[in-house]
């Protein structure tokens, strides 16, 4: 090729590339109208909610994903005094008193709040607003129970029986939000001697792995496409319905279960950031987050439950799944000034 | 004159040093002073408290445990297949010398997946075993060139004297390759020891590294104090290996150009068979993984591929986009390395060998660090306006190309180098002006080194998974987190679509890898 | 014509050339003589501008060019690898020049034809350089290095490559491509043959300094040193009193100045004869194609010798000696 010609081509490619990384930089930034949603990965929101959220207020949304919960809130903190956005969803109640404590919030009661089932309302000072709720319970693979004729387990002291040796995987709590839930939940239920519980788990065979997708997809026998070869797992209430809405076909019965007894309720909430630019936007923003469109939609895209009362379900969560009635639960402040102490003891006792 | 040219080079260096310096040493000395220094105070005891921790010093035993044993592994590996490459001649050669290159740029969480899909089992053998696969690459690479270039007449010589093949071996070859022996086990120990997806989805929770360490203590404990004194001894570490390597490095000797290419004995059927053993292990662990991963793509009849223009629930991009996005990443951030890499080799060539052993310990800094410390520096360093880069979308190029420079750097200066400085007088003195010259002669050399360093750049940051996930990603997805993403919820139709998006990614990083070992290796001389 | 004075190249604390002064003058043949590690390399370097002087002046007819870069000096430099362009072919190397000057592309054709013609490649314009051989590459590097008709050509080590059989021919067409140019040449070599093949003047050069300059003949007759004459051939070496204006060798007495006189022949200057004057022993013989070398013991000492005829190594023979050709040096 010419040296005349490789040069055109050099200039082209490069206009070309500069020219459609530009057009690609979304929303031309923080100016203009647009409110900033800082999250973590798990968030979604379908299109068409969100165009409403914009038809009605006039506030385009920008979405910035941060890595999971944890991380995405540290990143608030550290950020604190120049945050990245208006708003913050994602914090959950094992990790707020970490952002109550660090004020990453400012204080909103939005109206609609008396709408929230009270026993989320978990922050009585209205920092963060309760907007979704998820159960981190134990997951069986059903074919697997009855192809061999045993029993399913039904409670967490079940898991310890010799009858399901080698049968149960979890996720490290110091690695995992959902293996750190499920931790909580067996404090809550076994107070003081839970460590007892897991030794009892340890010498049942017990597989640990360092986050749900592993455990899930890698693991766990009742997952589609997965080649693991056990058939309980730590997971959530809404994974069965998951299963289900992802099948190809659609089954008209649930490969796997979700143990009611088991559960460990996980809340999740937004909250307005310290230091931001468009507040009022946020405010609207929170209360968007409230109103029936928006709690409808959460289900299908984030597989969690609505934290408004009565909010309708799709079908697929109604058909296979259902709401624990007593789930494990304990005080944000606890988990709070406990967490660190739990992994450190519940690593000895089950990994050393 | 040279103080003109002395300038010029200066310059040339300062460009890329510059970038460097601002994307990645200010953001990492930031939190690593909000860690240390968080009193107003440097804070010296944090040192010995760490040391303290038996399960910190337990982990930073592990670190260096897995990285040599990995090294080591990698150097059997590896080595004999080397010498395969580099002494027969054979039809094909080349394309097996830039499969086993290839391997090194693909997504760690694919290769993560294909390992489990063959059913290995959660241990140190596999993390050694995926270290293997990935470093083969850089064995084949740094000793294979400079295998090529061992002057065969000291072996001739020596076998004339009496010495059997194996004595050759010891006392002749393997001296003259101390040099990039070293420097490429140094390089393997590098990766090995700050390796994050591998050893956090083959090791499980059992095995924590530094990395793995840093990553918790930093993003899920905001322990920034910890965080730092770990960055502190992994960077250490990584000085310690690079100059280890470069030491040796400088004291070795025994390579000259090549007078003559020697004349392969004909292979008999002994040669043969060895030449397939030293092969076959290489080959068998990287040619694995791959086909396992595109048979368990397939093997529900391909569905995945389907619904790779739809937008998957949940998610906010079809995945045909977020392949769009990561070639456009991808572009800018082969744009930005191979023009600050191409500056920094330029100078490099032209200068003197301190400011290369300085730049290349400098470029490769940023392999050291994790990614989340330079994520989380970023954060705090880049906060006010009108620096306020922190959500910017440039930001995901930046971090591939600080990924990517060291690696432009590498391909290129050796290219740099081999014009023939007789040929550049020649020049001159037929009345070629200084920047006639560079034209004339240099553009070429510039040219296919740019060409080459491209084609890793781009497969670099289109593979890149662990700095893209910790960075700030203002609605853009990029491939390799996206098939992290579909893995993380249950179902079959995301499954199908994660591994229908990996054997996507793996087609698209291989072929640009594989095309650019192949164009570095073009037997036509440029000049 | 060509001017260097006091020139000096270093390489950092490295002495390569001090204070040399010469001068090329037009339309002849130069040629710098010395052995391996002499500086000559680095001396014809600094000249062309690509080596930083350290000290001295280059002019060219009265012009200072020490401070102009070397692609405006207008020289020429034909390399000992040639250092041709390969990713171009025969004919574009040999424009190369032609374009750096920005001749009119009809000119440019007409002047590679031209020189093509003159080495005698017409028929390989087109090739590619990777596929010729040293004798065609050497002879594009000078087509290529005369095109644009440079003041001064500088070669290095032509014929180096070249072999034996060859080395005489492609002088004498050196030779004359250089004459029909009407170009001042400067050539550089350690090859005494190379250098009293091709030059009309020669410069000795050792260590870095001028040891003599002079016309071809009478660098070659008359070495101002000991260490000229026996780089220059000297093999048999006599140390002889001066008494009235003569030194008495044994063949008989020779002009010489001083107390002492240095007596040195060539292997050329002595022979072995019948009835020569002086009686040895062969100590050892050697076959030179032409004549035999024969080294023999004598009263006066070790002498080398030409003989006709085979010689047994142990058997008495006479050496005679032309007392003209000697080479006489103050001791």
């Amino acid at each position: 090729m010419s040296p005349r010609r490789s040069r055109a081509l050099i200039v082209v490619t490069i206009a070309l590339a500069l020219f459609s990384a530009a057009c690609s930089s979304p929303g031309g930034g923080s100016g203009d109208h647009t409110l900033t949603l800082v999250t973590h990965d798990s968030f979604a929101v379908s299109k068409p909610v969100l165009a409403a959220f914009t038809r009605e207020t006039g506030w385009k949304v920008r979405i910035l994903k941060n890595g999971d919960a944890g991380a995405a809130l540290n990143q608030v903190i550290l950020t604190k005094g120049a945050p990245l956005g208006d708003a913050f969803f994602g914090v959950d109640n094992t990790l707020l008193t970490r952002a109550l404590d660090a004020h990453v919030f400012d204080r909103y009661a939005a109206p609609n709040l008396r709408t929230v089932t009270p026993a989320l309302r978990l922050d009585p000072t209205d920092h963060a607003t309760p907007v979704d709720f998820g159960d981190v319970c134990i997951n069986i693979d059903k074919q697997y129970f009855a192809s061999k004729s045993i029993s399913p387990p039904v409670t967490l002291d079940d898991l310890a029986d010799p009858k399901y040796k080698d049968l149960v995987v979890t996720e490290n709590p110091a690695t995992s939000s959902t293996g750190l839930a499920f931790l909580a939940g067996t404090v809550a239920h076994f107070g003081d001697r839970w460590t007892d519980y897991w030794d009892r788990l340890r010498a049942n065979g017990l597989l640990v792995v360092a986050g749900w997708e592993q455990a899930y997809n890698g693991e766990f026998s009742g997952a589609a496409g997965s080649k693991g070869t056990r058939p309980i797992v730590v997971s959530y209430a809404s994974s069965p319905p998951a299963e289900v809405f992802f099948a190809k076909p659609t089954p008209t019965t649930a490969p796997t279960a979700s143990l009611d007894q088991t559960c460990f309720r996980q809340v999740e909430f937004v909250g307005v950031l310290h230091g931001a630019k468009h507040v009022a936007a946020a405010h609207e923003l929170i209360d968007f987050m409230l109103t029936r469109r928006f709690q409808r939609d959460v289900p299908l895209q984030m597989f969690v439950y609505p934290s408004v009362t009565g909010t309708p379900l799709p079908e697929v969560f109604t058909t296979f799944s259902s709401i624990a009635p007593h789930p494990f639960t304990l005080t944000p402040a606890r988990i709070g000034r406990d967490r660190r102490r739990w992994i450190d003891e519940w690593t000895r006792h089950v990994l050393r | 004159m040279t103080t003109r040219r002395a300038i010029a080079r200066f310059a040339l260096a300062v460009v890329p040093l510059a970038f460097v310096a601002v994307f990645f040493l200010w953001p990492v000395a930031a939190i690593l002073a909000r860690g240390l220094g968080s009193q107003g105070t440097f804070d010296t005891h944090a040192f010995g408290r760490v040391f303290d921790d038996p399960a910190l010093l337990q982990v930073m035993r592990f670190t260096v445990w897995q990285a040599t044993l990995s090294t080591l592994l990698t150097l059997a590996v590896g080595l004999p297949a080397t010498a395969v490459l580099s002494r027969a001649r054979f039809r094909g050669r080349l394309g097996i010398r830039a499969l086993l290159v290839t391997p090194f740029v693909l997504p760690t969480i694919a290769v993560a997946t294909a390992f489990q899909s063959l059913g290995v089992e959660r241990s140190l053998g596999a993390i050694l075993l995926a270290h293997c696969f990935f470093n083969v690459a850089v064995i084949v690479r740094v000793v294979g060139t400079a295998w090529d270039a061992v002057d065969p007449r000291a072996e001739e010589a020596a076998r004339v004297l009496g010495a059997g093949p194996l004595r050759v071996a010891w006392n002749v070859t393997l001296p003259a390759l101390r040099a990039a022996i070293a420097t490429a086990a140094s390089i393997v120990f590098l990766f090995s020891f700050t390796s994050f997806g591998v050893i956090l989805v083959l090791g499980g929770p059992r095995f924590a590294t530094i990395e793995t360490e840093i990553y918790r203590y930093t993003a899920e404990l905001l322990d920034l104090r910890t965080a730092a004194v770990l960055s502190v001894l992994q960077l250490v570490a990584v000085v310690a290996a690079m100059t280890a390597a470069g030491f040796a490095s400088r004291r070795a000797g025994g390579l000259r150009p090549l007078g003559h290419r020697p004349r392969p004995a004909p292979p008999n059927a002994r040669t043969r068979a060895l030449a397939t053993v030293a092969l076959l292990p290489a080959l068998a662990l990287v040619v694995t993984p791959v086909v396992e991963l595109v048979r368990h793509a397939f093997a529900r009849g391909a569905e995945g591929f389907t619904h790779l223009t739809t937008t998957p629930v949940g998610l906010p991009d079809s995945p045909a986009h977020a392949i769009v996005t990561s070639l456009r990443i991808a572009v800018v951030a082969t744009l930005l390395a191979v023009g600050l890499g191409l500056m920094l080799a330029t100078a490099v060539t032209r200068g003197r060998s301190r400011l290369a052993r300085f730049t290349e310990l400098l470029v490769v800094l940023p392999l050291g660090v994790s990614a989340v410390t330079v994520g989380f520096g970023f954060l705090i360093v880049f906060d006010r306006p009108p620096l306020d880069l922190r959500t910017a979308w440039i930001i995901v190029p930046i971090a591939h190309a600080l990924i990517a420079l060291p690696f432009v750097v590498r391909t290129a200066v050796p290219i740099l180098r081999a014009v023939d400085p007789h040929v550049r007088d020649a020049a001159a003195l037929l009345g070629a002006s200084p920047a006639r010259v560079w034209f004339e002669i240099d553009r070429r050399a510039v040219t296919r080194a740019a060409g080459v360093a491209a084609a890793f750049a781009f497969a670099i940051s289109l593979g890149e998974f662990g700095a893209t996930l910790f960075i700030v990603r203002p609605e853009t997805t990029t491939v390799p987190v996206m098939i992290y993403r579909l893995l993380g919820r249950p179902g079959a139709t995301n499954v199908d679509l994660a591994m229908a998006l990996t054997v996507v990614l793996m087609a698209l990083t291989a072929t640009a890898a594989f095309v650019g070992d192949l164009g570095g290796h073009r037997r036509r001389a440029v000049i | 014509m060509l001017r260097v004075d006091g020139l000096a190249v270093h390489y950092g604390s490295a002495v390569a050339v001090t204070a040399v002064d010469l001068t090329v003058p037009d339309g002849a043949v130069t040629a710098i003589l010395g052995p391996s590690g002499s500086g000559k390399t680095s001396l014809l370097r600094g000249i062309a501008g690509l080596e930083p002087l350290a000290a001295g002046r280059v002019e060219w007819d009265d012009e200072d060019l020490t401070a102009r870069p070397p692609h405006r000096r207008d020289f020429g430099l034909m390399f000992q690898d040639h250092a041709l362009f390969a990713h171009l072919d025969v004919a574009a190397n040999v424009r190369f020049g032609l374009r750096m000057h920005h001749l009119a592309a009809s000119e440019q054709r007409a002047r590679v034809a031209e020189m093509l013609d003159l080495v005698g490649l017409t028929d390989l314009a087109a090739r590619r350089i990777d596929s010729l051989s040293g004798g065609e590459a050497q002879r594009v590097a000078l087509a290529r290095a005369l095109a644009p008709r440079p003041r001064l050509l500088m070669l290095d080590e032509p014929l180096a490559s070249v072999d034996r059989e060859r080395r005489e021919q492609l002088a004498v067409e050196l030779h004359r491509v250089i004459r029909a140019t009407g170009t001042a040449a400067l050539l550089v070599t350690h090859d005494l043959d190379e250098a009293f093949t091709l030059a009309d003047h020669i410069v000795l050069l050792d260590h870095g300094q001028v040891v003599q300059t002079g016309p071809a003949a009478e660098v070659w007759r008359r070495p101002a040193t000991v260490g000229a004459a026996r780089f220059l051939g000297v093999v048999t070496e006599l140390t002889l009193p001066v008494t009235t204006g003569a030194a008495a060798t044994p063949w008989g007495p020779i002009p010489a100045v001083g107390p002492t006189a240095w007596i040195g022949w060539r292997a050329s200057d002595l022979s072995v004869a019948p009835d020569a004057p002086v009686p040895g022993t062969v100590t050892a013989v050697w076959f030179r194609r032409d004549h035999f070398l024969v080294e023999a013991t004598t009263a006066i000492g070790p002498v080398t010798a030409r003989s006709a005829a085979a010689q047994i190594v142990g058997a008495p023979v006479r050496i005679a000696a032309t007392l003209g050709a000697a080479v006489v040096l103050p001791a």
